[in-house]
């Protein structure tokens, strides 16, 4: 351990309060950090009064309050969610110069807890589409190898905690915007159940599909982080059963659901099965089960995300065309071929898919799938013209509503691979569960890129 | 179902006082025709529940 930067949320948060270590030497590790990994792009903003608020901490410590877990830990923001005081352009020229006039209710939440929010993270342009490299802010890189993507549009969350630039970052999530990157970049991303997390003050894409969450250097973080955003005591403690073992939960392996489709890559598949065997060792009785088709899921969602993104644009587009990016407006554009029936029946559909999904799930405690098809593209894969999609298994569950976690299990050339694992709502402590077991098991969740 | 046509297309972008040039048109088209092919996706999904459901 050569950086405070690389303690975990655990031993910083023991650190501070043993007096071994300060707020400020803890966000001065990290902001030497981030100034040694400026090629990632990860950052679109550092907090000028980042060692303040530092100093602030501290001082609540010394006095002996104690706001929070969090107190005197810096993390850092998608650049989606208003924080207060800081640069809030959704990645966007059509926003360029919007400061933060208030916290995101996310923010605030943290922010109550003494934690030091020290930037803003790259994100694809208000989280439609990317990578776009004609923006203001370039794009994220992934830091196992640069010449790729990191997906999106979480990008930089995902980048800046691969890298060990910050242990923890917050980011939404429409159609898989913190499970995908969480993936390709080689970090744990966990979207927790619609509702459970309050999205006020995050520029919207679907509001019926939006929700916020943590991206984490492992899943015990991601958890903490998660019962601290949490909006009601309502919710179950994601961290409650962190530790607790396995043996004898039911794991449902859909793996037809990915490996079905010719456009996995072989290395998924070996990763992913893999993942299942490392369950069947751990105690856990694995089965195959078999979902419904993922396609009429990703037709629901795209119809209301389309038109829901449209209808939140019409006064920026009014105003603003110009300024947008070309992939984004066209992806806007997309939206205008959907009528109000079209929406209509997109939303009755809601109810039938879920209910399908959640019957396929009754007999098993968590469903693992892969998260993506395979790792990060090139960005010569993108020609900055038009949309390019990565396939992935994401969306479904953002119809659904449950929570899914993203987590790394695997490499295929070099680039990281992610399992994803889903539960019921309300679940995320079962999903924490399982996948704390699995990073136990294995080593992939300390594996870091070369720097 | 009848693909959708680039004047129906420009027609519904205008409503929206959506302007493309010519390139952005026409890849915003072949999306758009995505998605409607989306819409008759869930029309039929909805159509096979009805059915399975009486």
């Amino acid at each position: 351990m050569n950086s405070a930067a690389d303690l975990s949320l655990f031993e910083a948060a023991a650190a501070l309060r043993s007096g071994t270590l300060t707020s400020r030497a803890l966000v001065e590790a990290v902001l030497q950090r981030i100034a040694t990994r400026e090629k990632l792009h990860a950052f679109t903003h550092i907090a000028t009064n980042a060692l303040a608020q530092a100093d602030g901490a501290d001082a609540q410590l010394k006095r002996g309050e104690d706001p929070g877990p969090l107190c005197g830990i810096p993390m850092a923001v998608k650049d989606l969610i208003d924080v207060a005081g800081q640069p809030a352009t959704s990645g966007s020229r059509v926003l360029a110069g919007r400061i933060a006039g208030r916290d995101a209710d996310v923010i605030a939440k943290l922010r109550d807890q003494g934690a030091v929010l020290i930037g803003k993270l790259a994100t694809y342009e208000f989280a439609m589409v990317g990578p776009d490299m004609n923006l203001a802010d370039p794009p994220a890189r992934n830091p196992w190898n640069l010449n790729h993507i990191t997906g999106g549009s979480s990008s930089g969350a995902a980048s800046a905690v691969a890298a060990g630039l910050v242990r923890l970052a917050i980011g939404t999530d429409t159609g898989g915007s913190i499970r995908s990157p969480a993936a390709y970049c080689g970090c744990v991303g966990l979207k927790p159940s619609y509702e459970r997390v309050s999205r006020t003050g995050a520029f919207p894409l679907s509001s019926s599909l939006d929700h916020m969450g943590p991206l984490a250097a492992t899943v015990a973080e991601a958890a903490l982080a998660l019962d601290v955003m949490t909006e009601s005591a309502s919710w179950r403690p994601a961290s409650s059963m962190i530790g607790q073992s396995i043996e004898g939960l039911r794991v449902g392996f859909a793996r037809s659901w990915f490996a079905d489709d010719p456009k996995a890559s072989p290395a998924v598949i070996r990763a992913m099965d893999d993942v299942a065997a490392t369950f069947s060792m751990l105690g856990a009785q694995v089965s195959l089960i078999d979902l419904p088709d993922y396609a009429p899921y990703e037709a629901a969602a795209s119809i209301i995300l389309h038109a829901e993104a449209l209808a939140e644009h019409a006064a920026l587009i009014a105003r603003a065309q110009a300024a947008y990016g070309r992939p984004t407006l066209q992806c806007l554009a997309f939206g205008a071929v959907i009528s109000e029936e079209d929406l209509a029946m997109a939303r009755r559909a809601v109810q039938p898919l879920t209910a399908a999904m959640l019957s396929a799930m009754a007999n098993v405690d968590v469903m693992l799938t892969a998260t993506t098809l395979t790792a990060a593209l090139p960005f010569s894969a993108f020609d900055g013209e038009k949309a390019v999609w990565t396939p992935m298994r994401t969306i479904a569950f953002n119809l659904t509503g449950q929570p899914a976690l993203s987590l790394p299990c695997g490499f295929e050339n070099g680039l990281p691979l992610g399992a994803q694992l889903v539960a019921n709502i309300g679940a995320e402590d079962m999903l924490c569960r399982v996948g704390h077991a699995f990073e136990q098991a294995t080593d992939f969740s300390v594996q870091r890129p070369p720097f | 179902m009848t693909e959708l046509d680039e004047k129906q297309f420009k027609h519904l972008l205008e409503q929206k006082g959506l302007k493309l040039d010519d390139k952005g048109f026409d890849a915003a088209l072949q999306g758009a025709r995505n998605l409607k092919a989306e819409v008759a996706r869930v029309a039929a999904y909805l159509a096979s529940h009805a059915d399975k459901k009486s």
